[in-house]
Order: C-alpha cells, then sequence, then structure tokens
C-alpha cells in the first residue's frame, strides 16, 4: 500500500501546486524598482559601480592603481638603500624601544623554556602529551553524550 | 517611448511570475516584493542581452529563487534546527501505513479553492515549503535541492513526504468543513 502511496500522492500534489496560477504582484512593486533605477541612475558616475563608469574614467582609475602598486614595489626595493632611512629608522627603534624590550624578554623566556623542555626524558613529555589528547577526547565525549541526551526525542 | 518604458513593460509581464516565486519560498508578502525588486535591477543591469532573450523567463525565475534561498539561509540554521527537533518526526514517521489519499485535483476542481491551496502551501513551515516548492514548482531533482539546501539526500527526502501529507491533510480537513456546510 505505501509502494503505492507515495507515487500517487506525489503525482496529485504535483497536479495541484503545477495547477496554481501566478500570484498577483503588488501595485507598489513596480514603481519601486523604477524608482530604484532611477535613483541609481541620478548618482554621479563615481558612486555607481566600477563597470558603469565612462571608460576614460576607467582606464584613468586603472593607471592610477598600477602606478600607485608600482610606486610601492619601487619604494619598497629604494628605500633601505637611501640616507634619510636610516635616521627614520632610528627614530623609530627609539619610539617602539619598550616594545623590543618586551620582545627580548619574551625571547629570552621561550629560549629557556625549550632548553628546559629539551631536558625532561622523551616518555614524560609523550605521556604528557597523551593526556592532553584524551583529557580532549573526554570533554568532546561528554560534551556529545549530554547533548543526545538533553535533546533526544521523547 | 524613453529608455525606461521597454523595462517598465518588462517588468510588468514578468513581475507576478517572479514575485509568486519569492513569495512561494519566503511565505512573507514584504520580503518577496524586495527580492523581486532585486532581481529586476539585476536584470535592468544586463537588459540589453535580456530583452529579446527566449530564456528571460527561466533567468528571472532562476535569480529569483538563488536570490531568496540566500535570504532564507540567514535564518537556515534555525528552522533545520527545529525541523529536526520536531517531535515525532524523522525517518520513521515515511514507515506508518497511510492512509489511502483523497483526490487532491477533485478536491481543487470542487471549488475555487486554489487561495486555500497557496494558503496551505504557504501555512508549511519553512524545512518542508522550501524543497516542496523547488521539487513541484521549480523542476529541481532531489540532489539538486540538497545541495542548494547543504542538508542531506535523506532529509530532503523526508521534508518533501512530510510536506506533501501536511498539505493533503490540510485540503482534507477542508474538504471535511464543506461536506458539514
Amino acid at each position: 500500500m505505501s509502494g503505492e502511496y507515495e507515487p500517487r500522492l506525489e503525482a496529485e500534489v504535483d497536479a495541484v501546486l503545477k495547477g496554481l496560477p501566478d500570484r498577483q504582484a503588488p501595485p507598489t512593486l513596480l514603481p519601486r524598482v523604477m524608482a530604484a533605477i532611477e535613483g541609481r541612475a541620478a548618482l554621479p558616475w563615481h558612486r555607481q559601480s566600477w563597470q558603469v563608469w565612462p571608460a576614460a574614467a576607467r582606464i584613468a582609475s586603472l593607471a592610477t592603481l598600477l602606478a600607485l602598486f608600482g610606486g610601492l614595489c619601487l619604494a619598497g626595493w629604494k628605500l633601505p638603500q637611501a640616507d634619510a632611512y636610516a635616521s627614520v629608522a632610528g627614530v623609530l627603534s627609539h619610539w617602539f624601544s619598550g616594545v623590543c624590550a618586551v620582545w627580548n624578554a619574551l625571547s629570552v623566556l621561550f629560549a629557556a623554556g625549550s632548553a628546559m623542555l629539551k631536558q625532561l626524558p622523551r616518555g614524560l613529555l609523550g605521556a604528557c602529551l597523551i593526556s592532553l589528547g584524551l583529557g580532549y577526547a573526554l570533554c568532546l565525549g561528554l560534551g556529545a553524550a549530554w547533548l543526545r541526551l538533553a535533546f533526544a526525542r521523547r | 517611448m524613453t529608455e525606461a518604458e521597454p523595462f517598465e513593460k518588462f517588468v510588468r509581464d514578468y513581475q507576478n511570475m517572479v514575485f509568486s516565486t519569492a513569495m512561494r519560498l519566503l511565505a512573507n508578502e514584504a520580503e518577496a516584493e524586495d527580492i523581486s525588486q532585486e532581481v529586476f535591477l539585476k536584470a535592468y543591469q544586463r537588459f540589453a542581452e535580456l530583452r529579446d532573450s527566449p530564456t528571460v523567463g527561466g533567468w528571472l525565475k532562476k535569480v529569483a529563487t538563488n536570490l531568496s534561498l540566500n535570504h532564507l539561509s540567514r535564518y537556515r540554521a534555525r528552522w533545520s534546527f527545529f525541523s529536526e527537533m520536531r517531535p515525532g518526526g524523522g525517518e520513521e514517521e515515511r514507515q506508518i501505513e497511510p492512509p489511502a489519499p483523497e483526490n487532491l485535483r477533485e478536491d481543487v476542481a470542487r471549488a475555487d479553492c486554489r487561495e486555500i491551496v497557496e494558503q496551505a502551501l504557504l501555512s508549511l513551515p519553512p524545512a518542508q515549503r522550501v524543497p516542496l516548492v523547488l521539487f513541484h514548482l521549480e523542476g529541481l531533482r532531489y540532489e539538486e535541492i540538497a545541495r542548494k539546501l547543504k542538508v542531506s539526500l535523506g532529509k530532503v527526502k523526508t521534508d518533501i513526504f512530510r510536506g506533501r501529507e501536511a498539505l493533503r491533510r490540510k485540503l482534507a480537513a477542508q474538504r471535511e468543513e464543506w461536506a458539514r456546510l
């Protein structure tokens, strides 16, 4: 019965839905669309999308962007060789000396920590890593079990 | 004839179709109108190539469907969650031995109840209505619907089955009401 029921229901629903005529669009739709088009057309060209800019403006903007990109590449290449660069770098390093001190301290701490880890037996390190992994898996398992129990269909 | 006039005629010709597509997916008149406006603004950008295209209807329907689904996807996590959690839902529902289906076409032919069918369709939960509309009105296959909605094939089949059943029940209830009158 179920084998016949599903295809028959599908055919019935298909016929009913396909027999529905289009709905009447609200009378406000056409004025809204035309107003939006007029609103967009009234915008100055530079506030519209780049594709509808005048061809000359598009070429000019593209050339400007390329020139800027080329200038940045050239500056990145030539600037470190300039005399002014050293003095600017000196001023900047003075401004950021505090950050440099913190960075140095952190580097020393990191080096000490890694030296300490190297002294520890490999077995102990492995055991620690396995414990961490097991703890993580336990948390995941417990969380999943809680979700199943909390949202089980009754 | 001004430049806007052919486009105005174009909107007039297709507005009901575009609005119906959006409305049946979204079940909200204001949102369907917003989506329809967006569809026609996209069409305006390509009007030169669309105006004489024989596939313009299909293009408009596809854009309306995609924009509506994008709009729905913002809320999809919520409605798919509730669809999954509905008590008694799931695959097991499909295994219940069903009653003999009433002839829906006869019901619809009995009176001018297209509006009732429309209302019944719009009152379905989005998790059932959207795949049902995509299957029966947009002609998509189960696999395409699953891909578009980013859900499993099994869920699409179950939701479509539930949607058809719900539609049948709503129309049967309406028939009983007529019988009582």
